[in-house]
């Protein structure tokens, strides 16, 4: 099945490519409907100003970089591929895409500057750049203003902690009918907690497991109370398997922590108020993730000036307020964050997003991170269910990461 | 029939046969040799394979989890061999009888083996659902459960043997039925004239009779169970906490989940071993089952 498949999309490819006169650039992209939906008029424009630059759009919804590499390993890179900070390490490593610096540096129209700078060092690694950043993803506090206002709890704000965290939570959990905060056992979501309070999951050179250090199981030990010490947040057996999402939605969850991802479909769902605050400091303050998605350049492109051009297309102002008006993404640029595009429309707090990320920091992977991930996910389980202590669980998984992360640098 | 006849006619049969041997050897033997030539190497899909000799072979060698997936494929092939085979035998000759609608209880049964996966996945998730599934209210009758069928790791891997029965029961029933009709009329009415009664009609002439197709019936059911993929990456994931992370779904994490295309290759190799393995004994099995029917 798979292996036809690649030969139907290597077939469809270069039939694509054989087009006489100009080549199309290959252009890959994930995204929803909307998204394609957004895309599709800028594209238009872009061929408008650019006859000689037609654009192939490949979008995957789904497994993408699965399918990226399978693109790839059949010698059909995509020329322009849409990635992620997360998954680019893994790109970046090895050399399948082309150093943005210096087409950056010297490009008339775009400038480094018109980029937030933590934005700019999701996209690169080990010093080099390899995307031009569309969006800044990062995490916050939504909550439910109606059942605040409620129960007479004061609203989240920055500089709130933990333990205020706790303390509004209890005052807002009634029963199994409303809770305090939001509970997900993926890592995304408990990363900012590990990191708040000062722990991680490998060290800086990504060389060894730091889970099982003190800080680290402290840390995690606090995200477990929120479940079975304090019970401010909803367990498997109260609300099965919805996600804090849904359940904000539905009126049921005080606070949850989210991305810019959900505001779309809170603008158009969410009949009560709403707004974000930022996520509470720990005993090392208020961290969270600062990751990214933009446009990469493979090395097989062959015609990398016009694949630059539709990049820089992308990233202009226009198109990036265009993205950015939909309420999904936080923009990479501070122009268009500081314009109405960003600041208009629900939640009245969105500068929120901005401000978080002068102490927030790229989430640190290796080559391994998929696999290290489902073990975070799928090894943490009795913990979270509340069947056996956060150190006994991690002790098994810690070992894994350790011989992952060996594997990972030999 | 004259010897240059003969060639002209293996020139022909050769041509004929071409275009079905040039597609196994592009789609299927080609690809089993890289895959062995990438078991000795690392690769993740991105520039060239890497050669790092026997290290995948150590790397799963020193990894207690491979062994817990070996353990726990192990476990799912014995549960999923004997309820598989004991199940369509039993159904078989319940349905080899004359009963009323018995084209219908046939058609019933084999329905699953032509109904996708995907949407059994779906309905089985619902029947297993913990708080609002079929099963748990079954249980209920008899104020037993609730289970967590699917998310409780004792429960987990028995439920998905549960799923696998179900969906290809009916293929091996057929099987059966095909094999039982071959049993001559003849033969089981001597047998009752002899004084013999329906136990005894039905192991001393009917199960020696089905002795081929039970040999080939166990052994595709095996090899079927070791391949399982689909149910587990549509129901479980490998979850809860591994436990049912069995080779054919490991194999594929590795490949695509996790770009370690080297040591995919190398799961499957061994996978290859074991099945070759089994095969050879349930072979040798046979023969000896055979030798018995002459003697």
């Amino acid at each position: 099945m798979l292996r036809k498949g690649i030969v139907v999309l290597t077939t469809l490819l270069l039939a694509a490519c054989a087009r006489p006169g100009t080549e199309a650039i290959t252009f890959s992209t994930w995204g929803s409907i909307d998204e394609i939906e957004t895309l599709k008029p800028l594209l238009a424009d872009f061929e408008r100003a650019n006859p000689d630059v037609p654009v192939k759009l490949i979008h995957i919804p789904d497994e993408y970089p699965h399918k990226v590499r399978l693109l790839a390993a059949s010698r059909s890179m995509p020329d322009v591929l849409f990635m992620e900070s997360q998954t680019l390490p893994g790109f970046a490593n090895r050399g399948v895409l082309r150093d943005l610096g210096p087409m950056l540096a010297h490009d008339p129209e775009l400038k480094p500057g018109d980029f937030y700078r933590p934005v700019l060092d999701a996209m690169s690694w080990k010093g080099t750049l390899y995307g031009i950043p569309r969006d800044l993803s990062n995490l916050v506090i939504f909550y439910n203003k109606k059942l605040f206002d409620t129960a007479g709890v004061p609203y989240p704000k920055a500089g709130w902690t933990y333990e205020d965290m706790v303390a509004r939570a209890q005052r807002l959990t009634r029963g199994d009918a409303q809770f305090g905060v939001g509970f997900s056992p993926y890592p995304l979501y408990w990363l900012p907690y590990l990191w708040s309070d000062g722990g991680d999951v490998m060290d800086p050179d990504t060389q060894r497991c730091t889970l099982l250090e003190p800080t680290s199981l402290a840390a995690l030990q606090r995200y477990y109370d929120l479940r079975f010490k304090y019970h401010v947040a909803p367990t498997e057996a109260q609300v099965g398997n919805a996600r804090p999402s849904q359940l904000f939605a539905q009126g049921k969850l005080a606070m949850m922590v989210g991305g810019r991802w959900v505001v779309p479909g809170f603008r158009k769902k969410l009949d009560f108020p709403w707004d974000v605050a930022p996520f509470p400091a720990g005993k090392a303050g208020s961290v969270v993730d600062a990751d990214a998605s933009g446009w990469s350049i493979s090395k097989t492109c062959k015609q990398p000036e016009k694949a630059w051009r539709l990049i820089r297309f992308l990233a202009s102002r226009k198109a990036i307020a265009a993205f950015t008006e939909s309420g999904l993404i936080v923009p990479s640029r501070p122009d268009v964050a500081n314009s109405p595009a960003f600041l208009s429309g629900a939640p009245a707090s969105s500068r929120v997003f901005l401000d978080v990320v002068a102490a927030s920091r790229p989430t640190r992977t290796s080559p391994s991170y998929d696999e290290i991930q489902y073990e975070l996910i799928d090894g943490m389980t009795p913990a979270w269910n509340g069947e056996a202590g956060v150190e006994e669980t991690l002790r098994p998984i810690a070992k894994r990461i350790d011989a992952l992360l060996r594997e990972d640098n030999r | 029939m004259s010897a240059p006849l003969r060639r002209a006619e293996a020139r022909w049969a050769f041509w004929l046969l071409l275009p079905a041997l040039a597609g196994i050897g592009i789609f299927t033997v080609l690809p089993t040799l890289g895959s062995f030539l990438l078991s000795f190497a690392q690769w993740d899909l991105l520039g060239a394979p890497k050669w790092v000799g026997l290290a995948n072979y150590q790397d799963l060698a020193g990894d207690p989890l491979f062994y817990r997936v070996m353990l726990q494929t192990g476990v799912f092939v014995l549960l999923y061999v004997v309820f598989d085979v004991a199940l369509a035998l039993g159904l078989a000759i319940a349905l080899n009888q004359k009963v009323r609608f018995q084209a219908l209880y046939r058609t019933a049964y084999f329905m699953p083996v032509v109904t996708s996966m995907v949407a059994g996945a779906i309905l089985w998730s619902w029947i297993f659902d913990p708080r609002t599934g079929l099963l748990n209210a079954l249980l209920a009758l008899f104020h037993l459960g609730p289970v967590r069928w699917l998310s409780d790791t004792h429960w987990a891997l028995p439920s998905l043997v549960m799923v696998s029965v179900w969906k290809n029961l009916g293929y091996d029933m057929l099987l059966f039925l095909a094999g039982l009709q071959a049993v001559p009329a003849q033969q089981l009415e001597a047998a009752s004239l002899d004084g013999a009664n329906g136990v005894q009609r039905f192991r001393f002439v009917t199960l020696p009779m089905l002795g081929p197709t039970l040999v080939m019936v166990t052994m595709m059911a095996t090899i079927r169970a070791f391949q399982t993929f689909d149910t587990v990456y549509l129901m479980t994931e490998g979850g809860p906490h591994r436990s049912t992370t069995i080779i054919g779904f490991w194999l594929f994490q590795n490949a695509f989940t996790y770009f370690k295309l080297g040591k995919a290759s190398a799961l499957a190799y061994i996978l290859f071993a074991v099945l070759v393995a089994l095969s050879g004994l349930q072979w040798w099995a046979r023969r000896r089952l055979s030798h018995q029917e002459d003697a």
